[in-house]
């Protein structure tokens, strides 16, 4: 599978934060033992350089999951909504990242 | 379980049902604590019904609740100074109503008469269609709750009533326990209270005692077929719910549940599935006839007919004989001694009337099998 580079990755994060009109003050990739991506209320966002790996679908769902969270703090039914606006039917790849996440390294995504 | 100031973080059981709270709390300490109970529990019992506890039960002698209200209360205003984008959530609950809902529209047409409800039914046998039309719900629900009050809602409230009233009347007739009032969000439940006549989800919950008069009873309601198929199982399982020392109504259950399984896998038509039902009525008012002329209690008449359809000569001494050792082991189900000394006990005056000792064991071993269920 291709991999997608460290450039490119970013510049999907930056469209998708276009998109969804939220503020991002940096962004890095780096490897990460517990989980996909996290994002600081300083907006300062971080991914699993692992996802450059991923099909750009999963990469997508992690960018667009973090992304939300600027102006949805949880997981309610509004983050929920929005998710499945922005990508259809998003559950069965937070599953397969779960899977991924769980037999790679036994840990939560 | 009494807890002061602890297990208020982290403690996760699910299952946890009411929380009594008798002491003054607030903010985020208060939060955490209902947060305790207030866990959605959802089980697949296997056998395409689930058991759902949508909410916990915080009963509170403090008078804590009015503030609480106050302080989780949080307007649509606000929501819309969050998201830019309702726009976005507009389009999608539009694009749901017209492309999704007409067809589950479509099997309403009389206005929730009984043919209606027993259509229903009959549509969502099939578990996985109900799933769907759930998931589908559910989406919709939420996106409501998001969007309401909102005059774009406006051309669209009929059907979403329609939709809420389909999703309780299913519910109800396939799911375990649920508190209709109690299934739906906040916004869509004040709808369906304002709008829903109760008739419709009366219809599937309505029980029938189970006695000699229950056939005739149900002959003569009006409503399909489909629709008194659930209605008897449910009256069966409440049944043996409520008189839950009774083997014999307990195997009635299970074989009411099997009757339901086949008949939502489509293996049974409606009307084999109600004459299966009518039967197992039947030898239920039949065993209680007999049950009552050689007047033993339930547990003696279970092991009575047991023994009988094993073979085993002299059932009736037999089974007074085990009805007594029960009496003497009352404790049998929570002391492992207590059900070894029982089983011995059975085991010799099963012995004493059945020589072969493989089918002396084999019949123990299905006594206590069907007991243990009970």
């Amino acid at each position: 599978m291709a991999v997608t580079t460290r450039a490119e990755f970013k510049e999907r994060v930056h469209g998708w934060a276009n998109k969804l009109g939220a503020r991002v003050a940096s962004i890095s990739v780096r490897p990460m033992t517990t989980k996909w991506a996290s994002y600081s209320t300083a907006g300062r966002l971080t991914f699993d350089a692992l996802l450059l790996e991923l099909r750009e679908e999963l990469q997508d769902y992690v960018i667009a999951h973090e992304l939300l969270h600027v102006h949805v703090p949880n997981h309610g039914k509004l983050w929920k909504s929005l998710m499945r606006a922005h990508l259809g039917e998003h559950e069965e790849l937070e599953r397969e990242l779960r899977r991924m996440a769980s037999g790679r390294r036994g840990s939560q995504s | 379980m009494i807890v002061t100031e602890k297990l208020l973080t982290g403690y996760d059981a699910p299952v946890l049902y009411a929380m009594y709270l008798d002491k003054p709390m607030r903010d985020h300490t208060l939060l955490q604590a209902i947060a305790r109970v207030n866990r959605p529990y959802e089980v697949d019992e296997g056998d395409g019904r689930e058991t759902r506890k949508p909410h916990g039960f915080v009963f509170d002698f403090v008078g804590i609740f009015d503030k609480l209200e106050k302080a989780l209360a949080f307007d649509s205003d606000e929501i819309n100074a969050i998201v830019k984008d309702l726009g976005l959530l507009k389009v999608l609950f539009k694009n749901k109503m017209e492309q999704k809902a007409p067809p589950y529209l479509k099997l309403v047409t009389h206005g929730f008469n009984d043919k209606d409800v027993d259509d229903l039914i009959e549509r969502f046998r099939d578990k996985g269609r109900r799933q769907e039309f759930f998931k589908e719900f559910k989406e919709l629900e939420m996106l409501y709750e998001i969007i309401s009050p909102d005059a774009f809602l406006r051309p669209y409230i009929d059907d979403y009533i329609g939709l809420a009233s389909m999703y309780a009347v299913v519910t109800k007739a396939y799911t375990k326990q649920v508190y209709v009032d109690k299934a739906f969000q906040r916004k869509t439940n004040a709808l369906v209270q304002k709008h829903v006549t109760s008739g419709p989800i009366a219809a599937v919950s309505d029980f029938v005692p189970i006695n000699s008069e229950t056939i005739y009873v149900i002959k003569r309601k009006h409503g399909g077929d489909d629709t008194k198929v659930i209605n008897l199982i449910k009256s069966i399982e409440k049944i043996a719910e409520e008189e839950s020392g009774d083997p014999f109504l307990i195997t009635m259950a299970d074989r009411a549940k099997e009757v339901q399984e086949s008949y939502e896998a489509r293996q049974t038509s409606t009307q084999e599935a109600l004459d299966e039902l009518f039967a197992e009525i039947k030898r239920n008012e039949k065993r209680k006839k007999e049950q009552a002329e050689r007047g033993y209690d339930s547990l003696h008449y279970f092991v009575f007919t047991l023994l009988r359809e094993a073979g085993v000569t002299d059932a009736e001494g037999v089974s007074a004989n085990v009805a007594k050792s029960f009496g003497e082991h009352p404790n049998w189900r929570q002391s492992e001694a207590d059900l070894r000394e029982l089983r011995k006990a059975v085991t010799f005056a099963v012995y004493a009337e059945e020589d072969d000792l493989d089918r002396v064991t084999r019949i123990v071993d299905r006594l206590f099998s069907h007991l243990a269920t009970a």
